[in-house]
């Protein structure tokens, strides 16, 4: 056998060891995740939501934009509506299956952009140092400045109501949190004595972050994502009520209370209903999140 | 039975887990008279360090708990000692030290506060009163420059410092037992001996009694007058000093001697280990825990646990074949 | 400590510049033209033009930004084109009541959730432990919209006890009626968030080290955990107090909507929809510019707690904040 081939033979059976050590943290992970009963709970909630929303056509029993001026405020129960009808005679129940849609779809999108785009900034920021990251970094200041609603306001009404809008809003307006994150681990994983062992080995720097930075970062993001997608459903909910976000005859549980909030005396079930159907998702997404952290971090051993 | 400051008989301290009951302490007995010192010397996990935390009744509860046995301090038992009494016990008439003094000491306050403290629960004095002892037990324990010293944070002294500062504050009080848990285990060569010779001395002045617990034997040499070892809970040797350097009786303790490296042994030798590994204490208590690693086990080993039986006078061992009707050749004696 | 806090201050220049920037150019953006919403639809061509003209609208974005810029620094924020006073006024009239809105609920939080959180940390697993957890968790989840409506349902409406509109006519007996269910339900969240987090954090400080030292001394329970423990948990909590005032700044905006409470967030919303540039840019970088103090002042308590920090400013002076 060459040296070449000793040299591949030991790069492999590192490989291999290190994806073992990798796949048993995954499973002790999972373990210690579905033993805390809590997070479970959260979990199922999350899936609860989840199914609905992608099975909104089948579980709602009726049109959620049907308009029948003739049953409009029904009480809970009355006339095969079970949670009654809203202002326009929609069946609530259906518009808040349907609002699940939006929430899952924005609360995931809006995370997964904010998180994709500042892990990005966080990344160049930490890993180039210097002009670079001073720049970033004062931005992403000025950014956090700004009240996370106002800036979420300010961008809805630029660009105009609408899914896509709503997500890139609540998206760009949650940069700032992540980059911070990833800056901060990248900084202190940047000086530890494994990074500069390898970097005077000759690694490229695709190479240092692929293997060093990304799994120590991944931790703190998943949790952070997790519990933000809670946050981002609140934000959306709160900017459809406002009038900004998702608008109506699509229903969203913000509009819904939007419209809520004009009947409170007469029809509080409106309103009350479609909060309930916040309280609880948000509740199973940080139910989940701290499960999620509490099975990451090192020092829960049993 | 007055000269026996301290006496522990069975000790049993357990923490109940959702895996299962840790065994940690599981039939601990040895005996402390005034102005001596033993050491408890083990591995990790061996228990000695749960052990040194019951005797103030400070194992984390839950999940731990002094299961059973007992411990009479000073004619005192411990395990019957109200709340109230407890406290006065703590810190007055037995002292701790711990391992690490870089986070033993609170580092928001000064190390100063933290000392003056320590009297001022026991004393009803001026604080400025207790400024003033706490700076002479700083310069007692070699500290230079006390007085400004005093207000220093635990950060700003080196590591020697601070466990002298963690020693001045033990015996400011002037306790009648000083428990020390591996107390120069993480500090350097050169500072553990000064260390050590700062307590032996404290010990001579105050005549303190002292329980030391180390997992390194040059540590008992220097100290012990008497040493009990532990194994996986359970108290497996125990005599004076000398004698378990000259006539050690268990299996275990003779691998230890056996791991210490010597100074005349040749190049190339590999050093001494006892293979395998400690056993898990959640399953422990059928047999002899030491049964799995001793190179003399028999059937027996691991059927039943060995009773601790005084050999000699003074000389405790659990071992089935270390009796008075029967004894093991150490192997490698000649 | 001086160094450091002029440090600081300087350090922030940038990021008022940044805000003050981003604000311009998103509100500029913003379709709509603010001289044609102050005439109304009837306004004539060549009138809209002229007002243009007038505010200074058909000047280059960088003249305008200039401008600007030269009056933020002179302290004048332009005048508001809706309501045709000058912005600082409006702004000065309003924030306090946000503002008073604001430092109540973050009382109120730090009063309930901080005791509640060392509690339960020190009764793990308790019954207390439990149903204060459950309550924390759905203080954090809560819409504060829902739950504004939801309290008005029951306390306004059905229970009569308090009033759930504006800020009150009459004396501080009368404005403190009306402040009761703003504040109670703005302060859920930050009540919330420290119970929890006071509580994560004790837990992490009790199984410290120096808390067995304090409890071999023989000291008190109360006066380990009090004393010792809880002293270590200030710093973080007083950072996470000042991320809260920042979120409530922003919960105000719809709390004071619902309540049609007279702040600075009503304020905000109402110029946004009226196209009032200059009063969303004024009212905007005045809320960054508070928050920024804010942080400021958590970041010198910090370093004022932090015996690190402290003595190496005393020793040396300056270091990386």
């Amino acid at each position: 056998m060459t040296d070449g081939d000793k040299n591949r033979l030991v790069e492999q059976e590192k490989k291999d060891l290190e994806t073992m050590k990798r796949e048993q943290k995954a499973n002790s992970f999972m373990k210690k995740l579905l033993r805390n009963k809590t997070a479970v709970i959260g979990l199922v909630i999350i899936v609860f939501v989840t199914f609905s929303a992608i099975l909104a056509p089948v579980l709602a029993p009726y049109d959620p934009t049907a308009v029948n001026l003739t049953e409009i405020c029904l009480k809970p129960g009355t006339r095969g509506h079970i949670l009654g009808t809203d202002e326009y005679g929609r069946d609530l129940l259906s518009r808040v299956i349907y609002g699940s849609r939006i929430s899952i779809v924005v609360g995931v999108g809006a995370t997964l952009l904010g998180a994709f785009l500042g892990i990005v900034l966080g990344l160049i920021s930490g890993y180039n140092g210097g002009i670079i990251d001073t720049i970033i970094m004062r931005i992403m200041d000025g950014m956090f400045a700004f009240p996370f609603i106002l800036l979420a306001i300010i961008l809805m009404t630029v660009l105009g109501s609408g899914v896509n809008n709503v997500i890139f809003a609540i998206g760009v307006a949650n940069i700032p949190y992540y980059a911070r994150i990833v800056r901060g681990q990248v900084l202190i994983v940047k000086e530890e004595d494994y990074c500069q062992a390898v970097r005077a080995l000759g690694a490229s720097n695709y190479k240092i972050i692929k293997d060093h930075i990304l799994p120590n970062i991944a931790s703190p993001i998943i949790v952070y994502a997790t519990l933000n997608i809670a946050g981002t459903i609140i934000s959306e909910a709160g900017l459809s009520f406002l009038g900004l976000g998702i608008q109506p005859p699509t229903a969203s549980w913000g509009n819904i209370l939007k419209s809520g909030k004009d009947y409170l005396l007469t029809s509080p079930h409106i309103a009350t209903f479609s909060g309930l159907a916040i309280l609880i998702t948000v509740i199973g997404f940080n139910l989940f999140g701290d499960g999620v952290r509490d099975a990451l971090d090192p020092k829960m051993n049993k | 039975m007055n000269e026996r400051l301290l006496e522990v008989n069975n000790l049993q301290t357990y923490f109940y887990t959702s895996s299962g009951v840790v065994k940690a302490v599981d039939g601990v007995s040895f005996s402390l008279k005034k102005g001596q010192t033993l050491g408890i010397v083990g591995e990790s996990g061996s228990g000695k360090s749960v052990t040194a935390s019951s005797i103030v009744r400070l194992v984390p509860s839950p999940p731990g708990k002094i299961a059973g046995g007992e411990i009479i301090f000073d004619g005192k038992d411990i395990l019957k000692l109200s709340r109230k009494e407890l406290l006065n016990v703590r810190g007055r008439d037995i002292a701790m030290i711990f391992q690490d003094p870089m986070t033993a000491l609170n580092p928001v306050f000064t190390i100063g506060k933290q000392i003056s403290e320590a009297i001022l629960v026991h004393r009803k004095i001026s604080k400025d009163d207790a400024k003033k002892l706490t700076i002479q037990a700083l310069e007692t324990v070699g500290i230079s420059d006390a007085e400004s010293r005093y207000k220093n944070y635990p950060f700003e002294f080196s590591g020697g410092m601070r466990q002298r500062a963690m020693i001045a504050m033990a015996i400011v009080c002037n306790p009648k037992l000083l428990i020390a848990d591996e107390p120069t285990t993480a500090l350097d060569v050169t500072i553990q001996a000064q260390v050590l010779e700062l307590m032996k001395n404290l010990q001579k002045e105050l005549n303190t009694s002292i329980l030391i617990i180390t997992h390194d034997l040059g540590v008992i040499w220097e100290m012990a007058d008497y040493v009990m070892v532990m194994y996986a809970g359970k108290t497996v040797e125990y005599t004076d000093m000398i004698n378990l350097y000259k006539n050690p009786k268990h299996p275990y303790t003779w691998g230890l001697l056996d791991s210490i490296p010597k100074r005349n042994s040749e190049k190339n030798e590999p050093l001494n280990t006892i293979e395998g590994n400690p056993p898990d204490l959640r399953n422990t208590g059928v047999g002899c825990n030491f049964a799995g690693r001793c190179p003399y086990a028999k059937d027996i080993c691991s059927k039943k646990q060995p009773p601790l039986i005084e050999l000699e006078t003074n000389h405790f061992v659990a071992c089935h074949f270390q009796t008075k009707k029967e004894a093991l050749t150490r192997r490698g004696d000649i | 400590m001086i160094k450091y806090s002029l440090k600081r201050i300087l350090e922030l220049i940038p990021t008022v510049f940044v805000v003050v920037f981003i604000v311009f150019v998103v509100t500029r953006v913003i379709p709509g033209d603010p001289a044609a919403v102050m005439l109304g639809p009837q306004a004539s061509v060549e009138a809209v033009e002229e007002l243009r003209e007038n505010l200074g609208l058909n000047d280059s974005i960088a003249v305008q930004f200039g401008r600007y810029l030269k009056g933020v620094v002179h302290g004048d924020l332009g005048k508001s084109y809706y309501y045709n006073q000058p912005v600082t006024k409006l702004i000065s009239e309003r924030f306090p009541n946000t503002l008073v809105l604001a430092v109540i609920s973050i009382i109120i939080g730090l009063l309930i959730g901080i005791p509640v959180g060392v509690v339960s940390a020190t009764k793990q697993y308790s019954v207390f432990d439990y149903i204060s957890m459950i309550l924390a968790l759905v203080g954090i989840s809560v819409p504060i919209f829902w739950l504004a409506m939801m309290a008005v349902l029951l306390f306004s409406v059905n229970l009569g006890w308090l009033p759930s509109v504006g800020m009150g006519e009459g004396g501080l007996i009368d404005i403190i009626k009306h402040l009761i269910l703003p504040s109670l339900c703005l302060a859920t969240g930050p009540t919330a968030t420290f119970a929890r987090f006071t509580r994560s954090s004790m837990l992490d400080i009790t199984k410290q080290d120096y808390i067995k030292t304090a409890h071999a001394k023989g000291l008190k329970e109360k006066l380990v955990i009090w004393r010792h423990a809880f002293k270590n948990a200030l710093p973080p909590i007083i950072t996470i107090a000042g991320m809260q005032f920042s979120s409530l700044l922003s919960g105000a905006v719809l709390t004071e909507t619902i309540f049609s409470w007279p702040g600075l967030g009503k304020l905000i919303v109402d110029a946004i929809q009226n196209r009032d540039y200059t009063l969303v840019q004024g009212s905007v970088v005045y809320m960054a510019f508070v928050y920024i103090i804010v942080n400021l002042a958590v970041d010198i308590c910090y370093a004022f707690l932090n015996p690190k920090v402290k003595a190496s400013f005393e020793g040396n002076g300056g270091g990386e904040g």
